[in-house]
C-alpha cells in the first residue's frame, strides 16, 4: 500500500563547514571498529591499564608504609625521653641508654654548667630496692645530686622512705656544682618509670 | 516602717501574749486573704513591679510585704538551707528559702527547680487539698530568679533526680510566698552561662560570651560554677594566711598611695593629691623591704595592687590582689625559697583536700587536669632549662630572658619530665632582673632571683634584694635610673638592714591556673582591665 508522501524538510546532502578550531574525534556511530575496541567492551582488559593500576596500588601501599613509619617516629619525638619500663630491667639484660661508663661520660661532659637529671618514678607500696644499690654505684662513680620527691597523688610517705637516698648534700643549693641528678618521685603509679633527658 | 515597739515589753509573758496574738491575727487574715485571692488572684499577678503598702498585714498568697526587717520572725520560723535537705529531712514541714531556677506547669502540677547558691531541689506544687488550681498557675507564672519561701514536706525520691545536687529527696510544696521579684526579662540565662562551651556548639545551644557575663556580673555570679570558683580562691587566701601565720609571718598593710613609681616609671596610675600628683601603688616592694630593715623579720601583706600595663591579654588585669612576702634568712636565700614553696604547697594540698567539691563543679564547666606537684617543690637552675629547651629545638641565648611560648614550652617539657605543674626557676641572669636584685656571688652574669611557675605561667617573681646601700646605689646607676626619684629607698639601707629575699604572687592568676581555667577574668569578681572599668 503506498504510504503518505512527506516532502523532505532538508535534502541529504548538505555540504557541512566544520570549523577548524575545535579537535576532532573519531565517529562513534561509524562501522569498522578495530578489533581491540571490540575486546574492551567484553569486558577484558587491556594491558596498560593493568600496569596502571598495579602502579596505583603500589604507590598507596608506599603510602600506608610511610604513614606507619611517621606515626612511630612521632611517638617518639613527642617522648623523647627514654620512657622505660624499669620493672622489665631487672630480667633482661640491660638495654638501657647507658651503653657503657664511656658513654655516660661523655653524655655528662655536654652542657657545661646544666645539671643532666635522671628522674625515676616509683610507687611507695612497692619500694625498688634495686634502685638504691644502682644510686650508691652511681655515687662511687660521680658527683651525684640526690633528690626525694613527693608527687600530689600520694597522701602520705613513710619517712624512712624520704631519706633512702642519704642525707641532703651540703652543697645541695648549688645544682651546676654536681655531674649528675639523681631524682626519685614517689607517685602513684603501677610502673618504675625512668626517664632521661 | 522601724522595729515594732509591741515587742520591747520586757516580761515574756506579756511578748508570747503579744506574739500569740499576733500568730492568731495572722492566721485569720491569711485564711481571709485566701479566700479574697482567689477572686482577685489574675490582676496581681499580671503586675511586674508590686510593692504592697508597708502596713498591710493581710497576706496574699503571693507577695510578703516588703522585707525591711518590720517584724522579727526568727522565733517561730527556721528556714533551712538547700544544701541540707537530705533523706533524714523525710516526711519532715519545713520552710526554704531559695531562688526560683526553674519553673515548669504539666496540668495540675508544677514543678519548680528550687536553687541556693550550688545547690538545688525539686519542689512539686500539685492541685490538691492543701494547693488551689489557682495557687498552681500562681506558681508557674513566677519569674526566673525570684527569691521565694516555700512551706514544704522533705519527700524521698525512689530514682535519683539528676539533675539536681540534692539528688534523693524532693519538696512537696503546701505555701508559697515572693519575697522579692525578678524582672522577667533577664539579660543572661542561667544554663546558659553553665553551658561548657563545646557543647553549646554542638547542639546548638547558647553560652553566654564573657563580655555579657562581666556586663551583668550579679546574675553571672550567682551560676553554680562562678560560687565555686571564688569560693576556692577565698580558700587561697585563707591558706596563705594561715600557713604564713604558723610559720611566724606578721601581715602588714602598705600604702598604695605612694609618691614614687617602684618598679619603673612606665606602668603607673597618676592620681591628683591635693595641689600635687601621686601614684597608686604597683607592688608593696618597697614597703616590705622597709618593715624586713625595721626588724619584722618575716612578713606579708594582702592588698591591691595596680599596674597600666595596656595588655589585652588572657592573664594581665590592671587591678588585682597581691599576696606579697618578704623575709630576713641567716645565712642563705633558698632558705626564703624554701619557705615560699612550703606555703604553695600547703596552699595546694588543703585546696585539694578541702575543696575538692568546688573542683568537680568549675571541672564540670571547664574541664582540665588536675592540679599536680612535687613535695620538696622542684628547683632547676636557669641554665638547665636552656639546655632543656635548647634540646626541643629552641634557639636562646645564655641571658636570654625567657618569652612567654618558651615559658610554656618549659612547662611542658617539665611535666613530661617530672610530672609536675609547680616548680622554681632558680639563678636568671642578671641583666633581666630589676636593679634590686643581689648578683650571684659566684658568677657576675646571673643573680640570686627566681621564678615560679603553674602550668608553664609565671606566678612569682623574687630575688634576694640587695641590702647594702652602696651597692644598691650602683646597681641602680648602672640600670640608669634617677638616684633621686629612690633616695627614700636606698636610705632605708643605711642603718642596718639584714639580709632578705621574698616574693609576690596574684590571687587571681593562682586560681586560674590551678583550676585550669584560661581567663584571668574569670577569677576576678569585677576585673578591671584597660577596657573595661565597670561593674
Amino acid at each position: 500500500m503506498p504510504m503518505y508522501k512527506v516532502k523532505p524538510v532538508s535534502p541529504g546532502d548538505i555540504k557541512i563547514d566544520l570549523p577548524t578550531c575545535m579537535y576532532k574525534l573519531p565517529n562513534t556511530h561509524a562501522q569498522g571498529m578495530n578489533c581491540g575496541e571490540h575486546a574492551l567492551q567484553n569486558g577484558e582488559v587491556d594491558p596498560a591499564l593493568k600496569a596502571l593500576e598495579e602502579r596505583q596500588d603500589e604507590v598507596l601501599r608506599r603510602l600506608y608504609e610511610l604513614k606507619a613509619t611517621v606515626d612511630g617516629l612521632a611517638k617518639t619525638v613527642t617522648t623523647p625521653d627514654a620512657d622505660l619500663d624499669a620493672s622489665t630491667l631487672s630480667r633482661g639484660p640491660t638495654e638501657s641508654v647507658f651503653r657503657g661508663t664511656a658513654d655516660l661520660d661523655s653524655l655528662l661532659g655536654k652542657d657545661l654548667g646544666a645539671l643532666r637529671d635522671i628522674v625515676i618514678s616509683a610507687n611507695p607500696a612497692h619500694p625498688p630496692l634495686s634502685l638504691l644499690v644502682l644510686h650508691a654505684l652511681l655515687c662511687q662513680r660521680y658527683q651525684v645530686l640526690s633528690s626525694v620527691h613527693v608527687h600530689s597523688s600520694v597522701s602520705a610517705v613513710p619517712p624512712p622512705l624520704l631519706s633512702c637516698l642519704g642525707p641532703r648534700h651540703i652543697d645541695s643549693y648549688a645544682r651546676q656544682r654536681f655531674q649528675l641528678g639523681f631524682t626519685l618521685i614517689w607517685k602513684d603509679g603501677e610502673r618504675v618509670k625512668r626517664e632521661q633527658h | 516602717c522601724v522595729v515594732s515597739s509591741c515587742f520591747r515589753a520586757s516580761e515574756e509573758e506579756q511578748q508570747a501574749q503579744s506574739k500569740k496574738a499576733l500568730k492568731k491575727q495572722q492566721k485569720e487574715a491569711e485564711k481571709a486573704a485566701k479566700k479574697a485571692e482567689k477572686q482577685a488572684k489574675l490582676v496581681s499577678v499580671r503586675q511586674e513591679t508590686q510593692t504592697l503598702p508597708m502596713a498591710h498585714h493581710c497576706r496574699m498568697e503571693g507577695f510578703l510585704f516588703f522585707y525591711n526587717s518590720c517584724d522579727y520572725k526568727s522565733a517561730d520560723r527556721a528556714l533551712v538551707r538547700v544544701q541540707d535537705l537530705t533523706p533524714e529531712k523525710a516526711e519532715q514541714q519545713i520552710w526554704v528559702r531559695a531562688r526560683i531556677h526553674t519553673s515548669r506547669a504539666k496540668g495540675k502540677q508544677c514543678f519548680l527547680v528550687l536553687r541556693h547558691q550550688q545547690f538545688t531541689v525539686q519542689a512539686l506544687l500539685a492541685v490538691g487539698d492543701r494547693a488551689s488550681k489557682q495557687m498552681v498557675k500562681f506558681a508557674a507564672n513566677l519569674t526566673k530568679e525570684s527569691i521565694i519561701d516555700v512551706e514544704a514536706v522533705v519527700k524521698k525520691v525512689e530514682q535519683k533526680i539528676e539533675s539536681c545536687s540534692q539528688q534523693d529527696v524532693e519538696l512537696h510544696v503546701e505555701r508559697i510566698f515572693v519575697i522579692s521579684q525578678s524582672e522577667a526579662r533577664l539579660p543572661l540565662q542561667l544554663e546558659d552561662a553553665v553551658r561548657p562551651e563545646g557543647e553549646g556548639d554542638e547542639e546548638g545551644r547558647a553560652t553566654v560570651n564573657q563580655d555579657t557575663r562581666l556586663d551583668n556580673r550579679v546574675i553571672d555570679l550567682r551560676t553554680t560554677t562562678s560560687q565555686a570558683i571564688f569560693r576556692l580562691q577565698s580558700g587561697v587566701c585563707q591558706l596563705f594566711r594561715d600557713t604564713l601565720i604558723n610559720k611566724g609571718f606578721v601581715e602588714i598593710q602598705t600604702p598604695k598611695i605612694i609618691s614614687a613609681a617602684s618598679e619603673g616609671g612606665a606602668n603607673v596610675f597618676t592620681v591628683s593629691y591635693f595641689k600635687t600628683s601621686a601614684y597608686l601603688a604597683q607592688s608593696p616592694q618597697l614597703y616590705k623591704q622597709m618593715c624586713i630593715c625595721a626588724d619584722f623579720d618575716k612578713v606579708f601583706c594582702v592588698g591591691p595592687v595596680f599596674r597600666a600595663e595596656d595588655s589585652n591579654t588572657h592573664r594581665h588585669l590592671t587591678e588585682f590582689v597581691g599576696l606579697d612576702i618578704e623575709m630576713a634568712f641567716n645565712y642563705h636565700y633558698h632558705e626564703v625559697i624554701d619557705s615560699i614553696t612550703d606555703t604553695m604547697v600547703q596552699i595546694f594540698k588543703g585546696l585539694r583536700d578541702r575543696f575538692q567539691t568546688e573542683i568537680q563543679t568549675v571541672n564540670k564547666q571547664y574541664p582540665s587536669e588536675p592540679f599536680k606537684f612535687l613535695e620538696p617543690t622542684l628547683r632547676l637552675e636557669y641554665k638547665e632549662a636552656v639546655a632543656m629547651l635548647r634540646a626541643a629545638g629552641v634557639e636562646m641565648g645564655d641571658e636570654e630572658d625567657l618569652s612567654t611560648p618558651n615559658e610554656k614550652l618549659l612547662g611542658r617539657l617539665v611535666k613530661e619530665k617530672y610530672d609536675t605543674d609547680f616548680f622554681v626557676l632558680d639563678k636568671y641572669p642578671l641583666a633581666v632582673r630589676p636593679f634590686y636584685t643581689m648578683p650571684d656571688p659566684n658568677n657576675a652574669k646571673y643573680s640570686n632571683s627566681y621564678d615560679m611557675f603553674m602550668r608553664g605561667e609565671e606566678i612569682l617573681s623574687g630575688a634576694q634584694r640587695v641590702h647594702d646601700a652602696q651597692l644598691l646605689t650602683e646597681r641602680a646607676m648602672h640600670h640608669g635610673i634617677d638616684l633621686e626619684k629612690i633616695k627614700a629607698y636606698i636610705d632605708s639601707f643605711r642603718y642596718g638592714a639584714p639580709p632578705h629575699a621574698g616574693g609576690g604572687i596574684g590571687l587571681e592568676r593562682v586560681t586560674m591556673l590551678y583550676l585550669g581555667l584560661h581567663n584571668v577574668r574569670q577569677t576576678s569578681m569585677f576585673p578591671r582591665d584597660p577596657k573595661r572599668l565597670t561593674p
